[in-house]
């Protein structure tokens, strides 16, 4: 008689795989284009920024009376941001780490350096959506409002930061003799979400990443171009649930020139990991914990130079 | 802390639901309305205390009754609505699809009908969807109004006057955007020395404020588009905000018909705070993350946030493990 597994099976069924598996982890688009700004240190809990108002312009000759024009008055809008706390944490029993094969430790920190960027980057996003001011796409044909995302569409945005003086974020790549490829002009940035992808496509005038005559200034989440816009998107994006006339969602299109907001961060503070080994925990010293803190605001510095775009999808 | 009381406080009711703000969450939850407990003239059995704990239903707890009549029976009951609900109000999603509107009027203040019960209070915000003769409204959350509301009916307070829809939906919509100051949609705006402009949800902002005003050609006073105002006055009660620009040459503001679906809303924006020696130390404008997590408890002689003028007292606690089977 063979002796097989079944009468002799391995003692120990299973091996652990020491490399573990990939976490997935969102493109985190909304910090790119913001400033960063420090609320000093024993400042209070609010920062302010001002920006003064344009002077109209003299175009009218001084003439030859000798007599002093009336003046101009100078003013200026204050604009404010309030600090909040934010964190969150993870206790560990010592057995956990005691007892796993795999280090536990390590890749809870990963994770939570992972959701502090991401915290930071929801919150930009959910300050953009609430605030910034929208334009609803109109130039689809899906029947909805906002309609799908069409080039009429880029076009308005396009124009409305340019009436309002914004400037463009990224520089032009110039056309090389290469194939397929094509000169992306100057641009604003615009941050979208990744269901965006087949509407986008379809937009009359659209260079693909991989169309551009060179890739040494694109970023990792960018997908393309339309005209002076270039497109970062992210799966998580800004949605508006349900927000359309017939009832889908709304995917927000922050549409960018430089300096449009800032990210304030506390000064000399954030942000922090915290790990606190059992020692710390209780008479028996049962539970480690750690964590993250930081303290932030993010703010709109000038609201003329970011439009939401809005748009539902062709299908 | 696990295990311990985490929070405790007291309040007055105005008798409506309460939210509490208790950001380290809670995991159970007593509630006690001294009022109801100092008052020995009671002859029908009415709620003094409430208990909640984490694995109830939204709505639910269980409350415990008194009675000063003789062999008072049911004392303790289980609370199948108006009890406790967790709230976490950066959570945007919105409230179930109710497909149930059979007409808007073209009353000066629109009224929405509704088949079934429609469960709003005044204050909530409702968005409208792909109402049939009314598109124009479709997508816009408004706030809903004292004018009329009952089970079957809501009015639009805030919006001017429509041709009259038929058919449609609304969600309720359960938390305004986590960040103040919000942008607001405008549903009028007057023609006057100074302009008063009305938005469709409750808008939160103060005199001083520096404002946007973004008209699209859609509505008529294309004149206002892009131009900056500060406000000069607010009116909770219509929410309107004025701004000191002189619009009474402006052409008139009209709302599109639902012909002239899609369009771009007309918009007040939220630019800052002026910078005038009258608002030299507001802090109005800025910019705030307000969402919370807390507790939100319901009112009524039978549910934890009591009657008017009931003084309630609450402690909350967290659990050093919750095993929910």
């Amino acid at each position: 008689m063979t002796t097989t597994t079944t009468v002799l099976p391995a003692p120990v069924q299973q091996s652990f795989s020491y490399k573990l598996l990939s976490v997935p982890v969102p493109y985190m688009i909304h910090n790119i284009p913001a400033m960063l700004k420090n609320m000093p240190r024993n400042g209070g809990t609010t920062l302010r920024m001002r920006r003064y108002n344009p002077l109209q312009t003299a175009t009218v000759p001084l003439g030859n009376t000798g007599v002093t024009p009336p003046p101009q008055q100078l003013t200026a809008v204050n604009i404010d941001a309030e600090i909040d706390f934010y964190g969150t944490y993870i206790i560990l029993n010592e057995q956990v780490t005691l007892q796993n094969q795999d280090p536990v430790l390590n890749e809870a920190a990963q994770r939570l350096g992972v959701s502090l960027r991401q915290t930071e980057d929801e919150l930009t996003r959910n300050m953009l959506q609430s605030t910034a001011s929208s334009i609803n796409c109109t130039g689809g044909t899906n029947g909805d409002n906002p309609t799908e995302i069409t080039r009429s569409d880029v076009d308005t945005v396009i124009r409305t930061l340019a009436d309002n003086n914004a400037y463009t974020i990224a520089d032009n790549i110039e056309g090389e003799d290469r194939f397929g490829t094509a000169p992306v002009r100057d641009a604003y940035f615009a941050l979208g979400n990744t269901q965006l992808i087949g509407d986008l496509e379809q937009v009359q005038g659209f260079i693909a990443k991989a169309q551009y005559p060179s890739q040494m200034s694109t970023l990792r989440p960018e997908w393309g171009s339309v005209s002076n816009l270039r497109f970062l998107l992210s799966s998580i994006g800004s949605v508006t649930q349900n927000g359309s006339n017939n009832g889908n969602d709304v995917y927000n299109i922050f549409c960018v020139g430089m300096e449009a907001y800032a990210v304030v961060e506390q000064d000399g503070y954030s942000s922090q990991f915290i790990y606190r080994p059992p020692i710390y925990d209780g008479p028996l010293a049962l539970n480690a914990s750690v964590g993250y803190k930081f303290a932030q605001v993010p703010r709109i510095t000038n609201d003329a130079w970011v439009i939401n775009l809005r748009s539902t999808l062709s299908v | 802390m696990n295990g311990t009381i985490i929070q405790q406080g007291r309040f007055t009711s105005d008798g409506t639901a309460k939210t509490l703000d208790i950001r380290s969450d809670v995991d159970w939850m007593q509630v006690l309305n001294y009022t109801v407990a100092d008052d020995d003239t009671q002859t029908t059995a009415v709620g003094v205390e409430y208990y909640w704990q984490r694995g109830m239903a939204a709505g639910t707890g269980i409350e415990y009754r008194k009675s000063n009549a003789a062999n008072a029976a049911q004392l303790t009951t289980a609370l199948a609505s108006g009890g406790f609900t967790l709230l976490d109000t950066s959570d945007q999603t919105p409230g179930a699809l109710n497909s149930t509107i059979t007409a808007i009027s073209n009353a000066a203040i629109p009224v929405v009908t509704n088949s079934g019960t429609n469960g709003l209070s005044a204050g909530d915000v409702v968005r409208i969807i792909n109402v049939t003769g009314a598109q124009q409204l479709g997508g816009i959350d408004f706030t809903v109004g004292n004018n009329t509301l009952s089970a079957t009916t809501f009015s639009l307070d805030y919006m001017a006057q429509i041709v009259a829809g038929t058919t449609g939906s609304w969600r309720k919509i359960p938390f305004q955007p986590q960040f103040y100051p919000r942008r607001r949609t405008i549903t009028a705006i007057t023609q006057a020395t100074s302009a008063v402009i009305t938005m469709s949800v409750t808008h939160g902002f103060t005199a001083g404020q520096a404002v946007r005003i973004k008209v699209p050609s859609a509505f008529g006073m294309t004149e206002m588009d892009n131009l900056i105002g500060n406000i000069t006055a607010v009116n909770t009660t219509n929410n309107t905000i004025t701004v000191d620009i002189d619009s009474s040459a402006f052409t008139a503001f009209s709302f599109p018909l639902t012909a002239g679906v899609p369009f771009t809303l007309a918009e007040v924006i939220p630019v800052g705070e002026t910078a005038n020696g009258t608002f030299a130390n507001s802090l109005d404008d800025a910019t705030n993350n307000v969402s919370i997590i807390g507790m939100e408890l319901a009112a009524g002689a039978d549910s934890p946030a009591g009657t008017n003028n009931d003084v309630i007292y609450w402690r909350a606690g967290k659990s050093f493990s919750v095993t929910n089977e």
